[in-house]
């Protein structure tokens, strides 16, 4: 039975849609080295055609007593079950920015959460947020335009002459 | 635009007006010439009438005489044949006879005067009735020409007027279309300068903490 921490572990393995899809092909490959003739195949696997951290962590869990075709399916399921949270910033986000928006949405919205992350530099700045079908814009794009609307912008009106 | 309506609008009115004016022109033509022809026509049954009298007249007085010529001669067979009165009876019966013709001829002339004089006083009248009409129907004429005149000015006034007004009214319109067009195309400019140079100064450190920032207030505002 896997824990938080451990949840928290796997979410940090799948930050991103992109690093989700790559981990579900990990332990599809895990999975397959399971049913291999070769016993060794599953160790083979994890040293060679997998990422280093999900090796370190899958070791772990072996290490903690974990059976490797329950871990590996439990860790699938938790995986496919993640909710996908869309993101598009100003910018194209470095690591650290990533590790910033991670750390967010596990304090605030939970574990299970996957980020789409897109970039679009006409928002200017802040972003634009799509989660359980809610969508929000929270751009600087935005509140330019609100500013301009609502006359608080500059005031430029030659047709009020 | 509206120096060049105003032209073609007053092209157009001076356009009809002149047309209107020939028009007028063309019927005071026509009836003066309408008069001309009643004249003439008019002298032409005088001189005809004219002449008719005086051949009526020549033909009863040549009639005329011709009775008294037949009067005398039966009357003076008549007293030959007789031969029964004397020289004073018939002395005092052709002074008589003289009396009675005389009287006949004054009678007859008198009729003929009388009727000739009826006749040129009704030819008068017809001649003079003519003028009058005439002189009603070109006094008409330049009445209704001078109303019409005065009717067309106020008419090109009204029409300019209206024009104006139209044109005055479009122009503003055009203006404000323009102006609201060019409000709003500086706007949009304002816009993307202010984007751009608001994305062009913010740095990684800028963004992350904007990026934050609006999410932080977001789930503040429970939109998250």
């Amino acid at each position: 039975m896997l824990n938080d921490k451990t949840y928290s572990d796997v979410n940090n393995l799948a930050r991103t849609l992109e690093e989700k899809n790559i981990f579900l092909n990990e332990l599809d490959i895990l999975a397959n080295a399971l049913f291999a003739s070769d016993p060794g195949a599953f160790d083979t696997v994890l040293n060679k055609s997998v990422r280093a951290k999900t090796a370190g962590f899958i070791k772990q869990r072996l290490a903690e007593g974990e059976e490797k075709q329950a871990l590996v399916s439990s860790l699938k399921k938790f995986v496919d079950r993640a909710k996908i949270i869309k993101i598009t910033l100003a910018f194209e986000p470095r690591e650290e920015t990533l590790d910033k928006l991670f750390s967010w949405v596990m304090k605030n919205i939970g574990l299970g959460a996957i980020m789409d992350v897109s970039y679009d530099e006409s928002i200017v700045g802040g972003a634009i947020v799509a989660v359980d079908g809610k969508y929000r814009d929270l751009s600087l794009k935005k509140r330019i335009n609100e500013l301009f609307q609502n006359g608080k912008g500059p005031n430029i009106k030659l047709s009020a002459q | 635009m509206e120096g060049q309506t105003l032209l073609y609008a007053s092209v157009l009115l001076t356009s009809i007006l002149g047309i209107i004016l020939g028009a007028v022109a063309l019927s005071y033509k026509e009836l003066i010439k309408k008069y001309y022809l009643l004249r003439d026509e008019h002298e032409k049954v005088v001189t005809s009438e004219k002449a008719r009298q005086e051949e009526l007249l020549k033909k009863a007085k040549a009639e005329s005489d011709l009775i008294i010529q037949s009067a005398r001669q039966k009357a003076q067979e008549t007293i030959n044949e007789a031969g029964i009165y004397s020289a004073k009876t018939k002395e005092i019966f052709e002074i008589e006879v003289k009396k009675a013709s005389d009287t006949l001829i004054n009678n007859f002339q008198e009729v003929l005067e009388s009727a000739k004089t009826q006749t040129a006083s009704a030819y008068g009248d017809i001649s003079k009735d003519v003028r009058v009409e005439i002189v009603k129907q070109i006094e008409t004429l330049r009445l209704a020409l001078q109303q019409e005149i005065v009717r067309s000015q106020a008419e090109a006034k009204n029409v300019i007027a209206e024009q104006y007004k139209k044109i005055e009214a479009e122009t503003k319109a055009y203006k404000e279309e323009k102006l609201k067009r060019v409000d709003d195309e500086i706007l949009a400019l304002l816009k993307e300068v202010s984007s751009k140079a608001i994305g062009k100064v913010l740095n990684f450190q800028d963004h992350e903490d904007i990026l934050i920032e609006a999410l932080d207030n977001a789930k503040r505002q429970n939109l998250l």
